[in-house]
């Protein structure tokens, strides 16, 4: 009897991490999740949703990239009664087409276009699978070139495209916006070297647009922000022509070395430049200013692109060339001009912080920590104290996939609070949900919930406390 | 709005040898282009949502105006080709529809 691969794999190597990369054929109903560890803390409730990409495969074959699969929204509710899991997929233009046809049609990051997809706008090939944050009342699914997916908090069904202004329809809106302790939202949308700047209320209704010209046309993922200034971080991955998968249309110059811009946020016409070295990057932390007015951030850096372009093609297809990792560093901008980098040596990706702090002088950073060589994904939780510039993490073993975990208040204090995130469980088969006192993250989760099934790895989220 | 071309460099350069409106009521509207010699056409049309007699686009040059082309011919990150949305017109009508999705 001939298994399917996974199936084949799974009976030789029971803890495979291939199962963080597995379709899921449909969406998941509600269904609670079991209390495997600890105990709820009485003053830990609310709401983790989840985005990542959860459909690869069709009949004709898998998308050729991990960051191309069908946007898939989790929604992990934890209250008195228990902890309960729902998912459902974003309903996107691309996965009806795709449905329809049995088969990868639209282009994207790594995976070039099948025939027969019409591509009147970005929209049409969104696959609104990066990130999911809320604005007010109000779910927005994100990708990062085309326009936020309104869904349903409740249900998580999609109510459509979220168009911003009329005359600003299909306009790219990163995944990784920022949110300042005004209540306001930031977000850029990139287009070679154009850029617009999108200025929202707390709500999610547009304020301001500001186009601004960059110098180079790096492939931007992610920007940072400090109470009065945009840091725009232009890594040597630059476009160049047309291709039929973005990473094809991206050259590595490591030789520009990295350039940051500075924008004041008051005048946006003033703005400076620094050099540091050459790294590349997806995802940087909250910024800040000092009080001598450098400005620092952290980044999750990598010495070349090799993940985006070798690794992640290859994850659906399930094999996992090694390589170097991501580091955590902390860049510093001066006032007198000079920028600088500063690795920190430990394994580094998804940087979250207390957004009480967001923009503001701040101690913490977590982090998705503790890399294998052998498999892709972390395998523990790491708190970075940048003041003592000391590492502390959580390692979950080699049967977890750890994923990131976002910080929830509870105590005046900068991270006082909860670490919320999820582990894909190789062992169990199913996804775990987890909850740590974020200033003793080496204590472990002080409760942990197991869902009925596993779910692919996931990307980014937005923990929703109740009140 | 509808244009229509009768070359490959007319296609790629905007230049129409017709160019027309008719109001969008209902399912269906018909538009007539006289006096052309038979030969290959291509037909590119978008809906003026907004009646300013352009077609917008978003400030990153997309179009935000429903599109449609000849032969069903689909955009692939701009207008389709000339050869796939080119058709036979002539000798006499010809009809050929344009359906927007």
């Amino acid at each position: 009897m001939l298994l399917p691969p996974e199936q084949a794999l799974a009976a030789v190597c029971p803890s495979d991490w291939r199962l963080g990369f597995r379709d899921v054929e449909a969406d998941i109903p509600s269904a609670p999740m079991r209390l495997v560890h600890g105990r709820r803390p009485e003053c830990f409730a609310g709401r983790l949703y989840r985005n990542g990409p959860g459909r690869f495969r069709r009949a004709s074959g898998p998308v050729a990239h991990w960051f191309d699969g069908d946007g898939l929204v989790r929604r992990f509710e934890v209250d008195e009664q228990g902890a309960s899991l729902s998912a459902r997929f974003v309903d996107t233009a691309k996965r009806r087409a795709e449905e329809r046809a049995g088969a990868i049609l639209a282009p994207g990051f790594g995976t070039p276009s099948g025939s027969g997809i019409r591509v009147a706008n970005p929209d049409d090939v969104n696959a609104a699978n990066t990130n999911v944050i809320v604005a007010g009342d109000e779910l927005w699914a994100l990708w990062e070139a085309g326009s936020p997916v309104l869904l349903d908090p409740e249900t998580l069904a999609t109510k459509g495209l979220k168009t911003l202004r009329d005359d600003l329809a299909h306009m790219p809106f990163l995944a990784h916006p920022r949110f300042d302790t005004n209540g306001q939202i930031w977000s850029l949308g990139i287009s070679g070297t154009r850029a617009i700047l999108w200025r929202l209320d707390a709500r999610g209704r547009l304020l301001e647009t500001r186009l601004i010209e960059l110098p180079r046309a790096s492939y931007i993922h992610d920007f940072s922000a400090t109470e009065n200034y945009f840091v725009i971080v232009l890594q040597p991955w630059v476009f160049e022509g047309h291709g039929p998968t973005i990473v094809s249309a991206l050259s590595w110059k490591p030789e520009l070395g990295t350039q940051i811009l500075v924008l004041e946020k008051a005048n946006l016409t003033r703005r400076r430049s620094f050099e540091v070295p050459a790294f590349s990057f997806f995802h940087l932390g909250d910024a800040w200013e000092e009080r001598d007015g450098t400005i620092r951030l952290d980044a999750c850096i990598e010495e070349s692109p090799h993940f985006a372009v070798e690794a992640a093609l290859d994850l659906p297809r399930g094999v996992y060339p090694r390589g170097p990792v991501a580091q955590l560093a902390m860049i510093s901008l001066g006032r007198n001009g000079s920028g600088s980098l500063r690795p920190v040596s430990v394994g580094a990706e998804f940087p979250k912080s207390d957004p009480r702090w967001a923009g503001r002088a701040r101690r913490y950073s977590v982090r998705a920590a503790l890399f294998d060589s052998e498999r892709p994904i972390a395998r523990g939780v790491g708190v970075y104290d940048w003041k003592r510039d000391v590492s502390a993490a959580y390692d979950f073993g080699a049967d977890h996939l750890v994923e990131e975990f976002v910080f929830s208040p509870n105590g005046s204090r900068e991270f006082e609070g909860w670490l919320v995130g999820t582990t894909v469980n190789l062992k169990a088969e199913a996804t775990e949900l987890h909850v740590f006192e974020a200033r003793n993250v080496t204590d472990g989760p002080v409760a942990s919930w197991r869902a009925g099934t596993a779910l692919p790895v996931a990307f980014h989220g937005t923990f929703v406390a109740s009140s | 709005m509808i244009s229509m071309f009768d070359s490959a460099e007319g296609w790629g350069t905007g230049r129409p040898v017709g160019v027309g409106a008719v109001p969008a009521v209902g399912e269906r509207a018909n538009l007539s282009f006289e006096a052309l010699p038979p030969g290959r056409y291509a037909v590119r049309a978008f809906h003026d949502l907004n009646g300013d007699g352009k077609m917008n686009s978003n400030a990153f040059g997309v179009p935000i105006e429903p599109v449609a082309s000849s032969n069903g011919a689909e955009p692939r990150f701009g207008p389709p080709q000339w050869a796939e949305a080119a058709f036979n017109a002539g000798p006499g009508e010809t009809r050929h529809p344009i359906t927007f999705r």
